[in-house]
C-alpha cells in the first residue's frame, strides 16, 4: 500500500458506491492505475457485496410469502377500535398532509381578514375624536352648545349658578 | 410523494385495511430484503415482515409527511429486525451447542473459487457482518442490498451525511480485518 493510499481511504469508498465527484473520480481512478493494492481491496469491496446480496436474492426468487397478507389482516382485525372521543376527534381531524397543503392558503387568508378588520376598528376609534360643534350661544346665565352626531343632533346647556358674592347686594 | 401513494396513507390512517394491503404489495418484497439482510433467516425475516405491516397500520397516524413513506417504513423495518436480531442473540445461549457456531472452514476451500467455496465465503461474510456495530451492518445492508444513496442513507438513519460515510468506511474496514485471511491486499 501506497503513502498516498490512505489519504483516498475514503474516497475509494465513495468511489465503490458511484458517490464521488467529477474530481474526486478523476483522483481517485489516477490513483488506481498505479496503485496494484487498491485495485485488489476495490476488488475485494465487490466480492463482499456479491457474497452478501447473493444469498438474500437467492431466497427472494424462491419466496412466495406463504399467507403473510391474511396473517397481517387476522392480526389487524382485533385491533382494539376507537373510543368515541377519538372518533370525534377524527371528524375534525385533518391528515398532517392536508395541514400542511392548507397553511400557505391558511396564512394568505388570515392576513387578507387582518387588512379588511383594522380600518374597521380604526374607523371604530374615530368616534372618540371631537364632535362638530353645529351652534353655540352664550349667555350670561347659560351656554347652549349643538353637536352633530351620526344618529342625529344633541343639545347641551350649561347653567351658570351666580355665586353668593355677586347675588348679595353690594 | 406520488399523489396515489399520498392518497393510500391517507386512505390507511383512516383505517382503511384494503389501502394497508396495497402499501403491502408495493412494499413487502423491499421490507423482506432489508429484513433478511440484518437475520439471515428466512422464518425470522418472514416474522419481521409481518410485524412490521402490523406496527405500520397501528402507527401511520404518526407518519407526519416530513420524510419519504419509504425512508420511513425503511427505518421502521431496519429498528424492528435489529431489536428482532438482539432478542434472538440472547436466546442464542439457551440454543443446543451444535447451532451455535459453524464449523471451522476448511483452509484449502476459503478463496471462492467452487461453488462450495463461495457458499462457505458468504457464510463468513455474513458472520463477519454480524461483528460490526448495529449502525454499520445497518448503514452497509441499506447500502449494499437495497443500493440507496448516502443521502436517502442519512434520511433513514436520521444522521448526517459524514456519519454514514463514516460507519459504511469503517464497517468495510472492519470486514477486511475480519476476512483478512481472504484478503491479499
Amino acid at each position: 500500500m501506497r503513502k498516498d493510499c490512505s489519504s483516498l481511504s475514503t474516497l475509494l469508498d465513495k468511489y465503490f458506491d458511484g458517490e464521488t465527484s467529477q474530481r474526486e473520480q478523476e483522483a481517485v481512478e489516477a490513483h488506481l492505475k498505479q496503485c496494484p493494492a487498491c485495485q485488489e481491496r476495490l476488488k475485494f469491496m465487490s466480492e463482499i457485496k456479491g457474497a452478501f446480496r447473493r444469498p438474500l436474492l437467492e431466497t427472494l426468487e424462491k419466496e412466495t410469502f406463504p399467507w403473510l397478507w391474511e396473517k397481517i389482516e387476522r392480526e389487524i382485525r382485533f385491533k382494539p377500535r376507537e373510543t368515541l372521543w377519538e372518533s370525534i376527534k377524527g371528524w375534525f381531524k385533518i391528515t398532517p398532509f392536508l395541514k400542511r397543503r392548507i397553511w400557505i392558503p391558511a396564512t394568505v387568508v388570515a392576513t387578507l381578514l387582518i387588512l379588511l378588520i383594522f380600518p374597521t376598528l380604526f374607523k371604530k376609534n374615530s368616534s372618540h375624536l371631537p364632535l362638530p360643534v353645529v351652534e353655540y350661544i352664550e349667555s350670561k346665565t347659560n351656554n347652549v352648545m349643538i353637536y352633530e352626531l351620526d344618529n342625529g343632533k344633541i343639545t347641551v346647556i350649561w347653567l351658570f349658578e351666580e355665586s353668593e358674592a355677586e347675588s348679595s347686594p353690594s | 410523494m406520488k399523489s396515489e401513494e399520498f392518497e393510500l396513507i391517507s386512505r390507511c390512517q383512516q383505517g382503511d385495511q384494503e389501502a394497508l394491503k396495497e402499501i403491502f404489495n408495493l412494499y413487502h418484497q423491499k421490507v423482506y430484503r432489508i429484513a433478511y439482510g440484518v437475520v439471515r433467516q428466512r422464518e425470522d425475516a418472514l416474522d419481521i415482515v409481518q410485524e412490521v405491516f402490523i406496527k405500520l397500520y397501528r402507527s401511520i397516524k404518526n407518519f407526519k409527511g416530513k420524510s419519504s413513506f419509504y425512508t420511513y417504513l425503511y427505518r421502521m423495518t431496519l429498528n424492528q429486525a435489529i431489536d428482532y436480531s438482539r432478542k434472538a442473540k440472547k436466546s442464542l445461549f439457551s440454543r443446543p451447542t451444535w447451532e451455535k457456531e459453524p464449523e471451522p472452514v476448511d483452509e484449502e476451500t476459503q478463496r471462492p473459487d467452487s461453488q462450495a467455496a463461495q457458499k462457505q465465503f458468504e457464510e463468513r461474510v455474513q458472520k463477519a457482518m454480524e461483528k460490526l456495530s448495529e449502525d454499520q451492518r445497518g448503514a452497509l445492508i441499506l447500502r449494499e442490498i437495497e443500493g440507496l444513496s448516502y443521502h436517502e442513507i442519512a434520511e433513514v438513519m436520521e444522521c448526517s451525511l459524514g456519519t454514514v460515510m463514516s460507519r459504511i468506511h469503517y464497517g468495510r474496514k472492519r470486514l477486511r480485518e475480519l476476512l483478512k485471511d481472504e484478503w491479499k491486499g
